[in-house]
């Protein structure tokens, strides 16, 4: 920037020195032109005294009809005198008494001549031919002195000018103006940051003036708002209200916030607006202050949907762990009279081999009593806590038939068919059998909600390899409904749900996701609307036993 | 300083101090070498100082050139005894005969193999004069009374075409040849009369020639009385030996172009210019 500045004050000294310089050359050539007039005035008069001079000195000579002194007078003045080029003695009659002659190149010459009388008597003329090139000399080193003179005072002039400029005038100015464009620089940077700040966040900003037109937006207000921008670019806020009020379910009481709040301009208020399309928006409102006077209102919204859902699914979710604890309770407390009712189902069985006739209901009650107790077992080790990092060097088989068996009277009452089919050579695999079970009875849960009407829930394990290692596969397919693509990245997100509220949690898949990894296992997904989806679950295969339990 | 150098140079030519000096030649003390002024004093150290500059070369002793301011005080000069010997014409040799007595003759100029010259009666190109009859009532210039070819033989000419120099309508003497000549082309005189070889070099200046004089003997070279016995035959074989050499013709073209030698002569050859000088004294004029 310095470098700018100072281009711009060279180029002024420049264009001063120049003018000054021609002013200068002008000058000059003034002086010269007068130097030449007053040297050729002053070489005129001294011809012609010198021309007085040789007509007293030849006039003697003449009256006595001395020619020949005349002559050898004449032309040893010619040669004695180097100016002098040439000098011509003519007589009244035209006679051309003396001549002296040289050969000369001179650039300037001048001619003189001068009457030689006695008395009035005309004796002869005296013409001289001149050479003042000495005066074109002069004027020549006159001329080139003047001409260095001015050279060297437009340098001198150039650079005091320059120096004097810099230390007194251009040094302090250029020394503000480089404040100020640092000042301008960091007010560019601090707007520039708050644009980028003002872009980033999450929430959308209006700033209006006073009578609400529209100063500033960030994107995010548009976007969230989905104002097209031809509406944004009009900045006209009757446009933009309409625009805006006609997505609320209730208008009129945002439009008349709106004029509460113009009318009142020091007033900060805060509400959420409810959409026709079930979205919510949290709208924060306080005046805009600049040096103590308003100047406008900024208004922020902030889309507030998915955090509401969030905290409904919260409360779900709360409501469920109390169920599932209550359960455990209930089948804790189920779990003695189940043990009382087999025991004397069984002993009364053994009593009872005489009586046919109470075979059948005994043994009906103790298979039933036994299908019970398995039920209220695997509750209980389902809903009890366990340490997620207690792994087993186990075949998975055993748990994944147990998770299957909470399930299977669900499965009845919906009319789904339970099938399995497990590989005959075991392959074991470093779990928690507790986070295997809860992955299977999380994906059956899900399978069995795909299909309300029925259909078939299968469950099959398999030896697999994926990137060079062995890995054993666990699908769970159904029949159902199957998940349309467009959800499909999203199933794995927590609290992620298609279900009504109260029925799903969104975090059934979410969990068994983590679950796996956790495994550093990996979960996969195909499914085609209307044919089923196929969950498939990759658990390391251990060939040996674990050194150690992690 | 030019114009004090302007004058003083002035002042020599108008006032000749009349010596020229050669370089001297030995430690002997120099001989005086009078020339007759009948041509300006530059011009006659330009032709007679290569001659003395020979004679003293050949004698053995310096020869200084002296060039009087008259020919009256040539006369005086080397009759009188200031100089050791001179140059002179016919006429001033015969009058200082007439005023000293017998002269010794070193030698005559001899011009193109011949001992004698002769003289110009001139005009300007545009005169109307057609004969020296018709100079009557003219103005006419001369170069000294005592000048052979520059007032003696003309005045007897004239005398004898019927103008006396009475009828002449002005006079002058202007002391040299050249005067002559520029005063008849400047217009300040009508006629003039010269050498014959002088006047050739301005005739195309624009002259006509109106008369030429017989021949008369030629400049000769006088020994004064106090030169020794032993030095005028020295200058006198040194003077005859000069067209014997490339540098005696050297010296004598300097004198003149047509100038070819120094040759003996005597007294007798000047007679006949004695006879005209009584003719003219007969006839008053002087």
């Amino acid at each position: 920037m310095m470098k700018i500045t100072e281009i711009r004050h060279g180029r002024a000294i420049i264009w001063f020195s120049a003018v000054l310089l021609v002013f200068l050359a002008a000058t000059d050539a003034l002086i010269v032109s007068q130097q030449r007039r007053i040297l050729l005035n002053i070489q005129r008069r001294c011809v012609n005294n010198e021309l007085a001079l040789m007509a007293t000195l030849t006039r003697e000579a003449l009256l006595k009809k001395d020619y020949r002194t005349v002559e050898d007078f004449l032309v040893q003045w010619g040669s004695e005198h180097t100016d002098m080029l040439e000098i011509r003695a003519v007589m009244p009659n035209g006679f051309v008494l003396a001549q002296y002659k040289k050969e000369s190149s001179a650039r300037q010459l001048f001619r003189a001549r001068s009457s030689v009388a006695h008395e009035g008597e005309h004796l002869a003329d005296l013409e001289v031919i001149k050479d003042f090139t000495g005066v074109e000399d002069s004027m020549d080193k006159l001329s080139a002195g003047l001409v260095s003179a001015s050279v060297v005072l437009v340098a001198f002039l150039g650079f005091f000018l320059w120096y004097t400029l810099s230390v007194t005038a251009m040094r302090p100015l250029e020394k503000e103006i480089s404040e100020r464009r640092k000042a301008e620089e960091r007010l560019q940077g601090a707007l520039s940051l708050l644009s980028a700040t003002l872009e980033s966040t999450a929430d959308g900003i209006l700033v209006v003036d006073k009578k609400g037109v529209v100063e500033q937006y960030n994107q995010k207000f548009a976007k969230m708002w989905r104002i097209p921008q031809s509406v944004m670019s009009a900045s006209e806020d009757a446009a933009l209200l309409q625009f805006v009020s006609a997505q609320l379910r209730q208008p009129e009481t945002f439009l008349e916030k709106v004029r509460e709040l113009y009318a009142a301009p020091e007033l900060e208020s805060s509400d959420s607006l409810e959409f026709k399309d079930g979205r919510i928006f949290e709208r924060y409102s306080q005046p805009h202050w600049i040096d103590g006077v308003i100047r406008g209102r900024v208004w922020s919204f902030r889309d507030v949907t998915e955090k509401k859902k969030l905290e409904m699914m919260l409360l779900q979710s709360e409501k469920l762990s109390a169920v599932g604890q209550l359960a455990a309770g209930v089948a804790h407390e189920i779990n003695n009279p189940l043990g009382v009712i087999l025991g004397f189902a069984q002993c009364a069985l053994k009593k009872s081999g005489d009586v046919p006739a109470l075979d059948l209901p005994l043994r009906s009650i103790e298979r039933e009593a036994v299908r019970c107790k398995e039920l209220v077992q695997n509750l209980l080790v389902y809903s009890r806590s366990s340490n997620k990092n207690e792994r087993e060097h186990i075949d998975p088989v055993p748990g994944i038939q147990a998770a299957l068996s909470i399930i299977l009277a669900r499965a009845k009452t919906q009319r789904v068919e339970l099938s399995t089919d497990f590989q005959s050579s075991p392959l074991k695999i470093n779990v928690n059998k507790g986070q295997l079970q809860q992955v299977i009875l999380n994906l059956c849960n899900n399978a069995m909600d795909a299909m309300p009407g029925g259909g078939n829930l299968a469950v099959k394990t398999s030896p697999a390899s994926r990137a060079g290692g062995a890995f054993l596969r666990i699908d769970v397919s159904d029949t159902g409904h199957g998940i349309p693509d467009e959800i499909k990245s999203r199933l794995f997100e927590p609290f992620f749900t298609t279900k009504d509220v109260g029925k799903g949690t969104g975090l059934g898949l979410a969990l068994a996701h983590e679950i796996v990894e956790n495994h550093k296992g990996a979960i996969e997904v195909e499914s085609s609307a209307g044919k089923g989806t196929v969950f498939s679950v990759y658990f390391p295969v251990s060939g040996e036993p674990p050194a150690n339990v992690v | 300083m030019k114009i004090s150098m302007s004058a003083l140079v002035l002042f020599a030519v108008l006032f000749p101090s009349l010596s020229f000096s050669a370089a001297p030649a030995g430690g002997s003390s120099p001989l005086l070498f009078s020339v007759v002024p009948y041509r300006a004093p530059k011009d006659l150290k330009g032709m007679f100082t290569p001659l003395s500059d020979y004679l003293g070369g050949k004698i053995g002793r310096p020869v200084k050139l002296v060039v009087s301011a008259s020919l009256q005080d040539h006369i005086d000069s080397l009759g009188g005894g200031k100089v050791d010997f001179a140059f002179t014409g016919p006429a001033p040799y015969i009058k200082m005969v007439s005023k000293h007595g017998k002269m010794n003759i070193l030698g005559r100029v001899e011009t193109n193999g011949r001992p004698v010259f002769r003289g110009v009666i001139f005009t300007a190109n545009n005169s109307p004069a057609r004969d020296l009859a018709d100079l009557e009532g003219k103005r006419f210039a001369f170069l000294d009374r005592n000048s052979t070819m520059g007032y003696l033989v003309p005045a007897y000419m004239l005398l004898k075409s019927g103008v006396a120099l009475e009828k002449l309508g002005k006079r002058a003497f202007l002391g040299t040849q050249d005067n002559i000549l520029m005063g008849v082309l400047a217009g300040d005189f009508d006629a003039g009369a010269v050498m014959e070889e002088i006047y050739l070099r301005y005739e195309k200046r624009g002259l006509k020639r109106l008369a030429t004089t017989p021949e008369y003997s030629g400049h000769l070279l006088v020994a004064g009385g106090k030169l020794s016995a032993e030095t005028a035959p020295a200058l006198r074989a040194a003077l005859f030996g000069l067209k014997d050499s490339a540098e005696g013709r050297a010296v004598l073209k300097s004198i003149g172009d047509g100038v070819t030698g120094i040759v003996p002569a005597d007294d007798g050859d000047y007679d006949t210019m004695r006879e005209v000088m009584g003719q003219l004294a007969k006839s008053g004029v002087k």
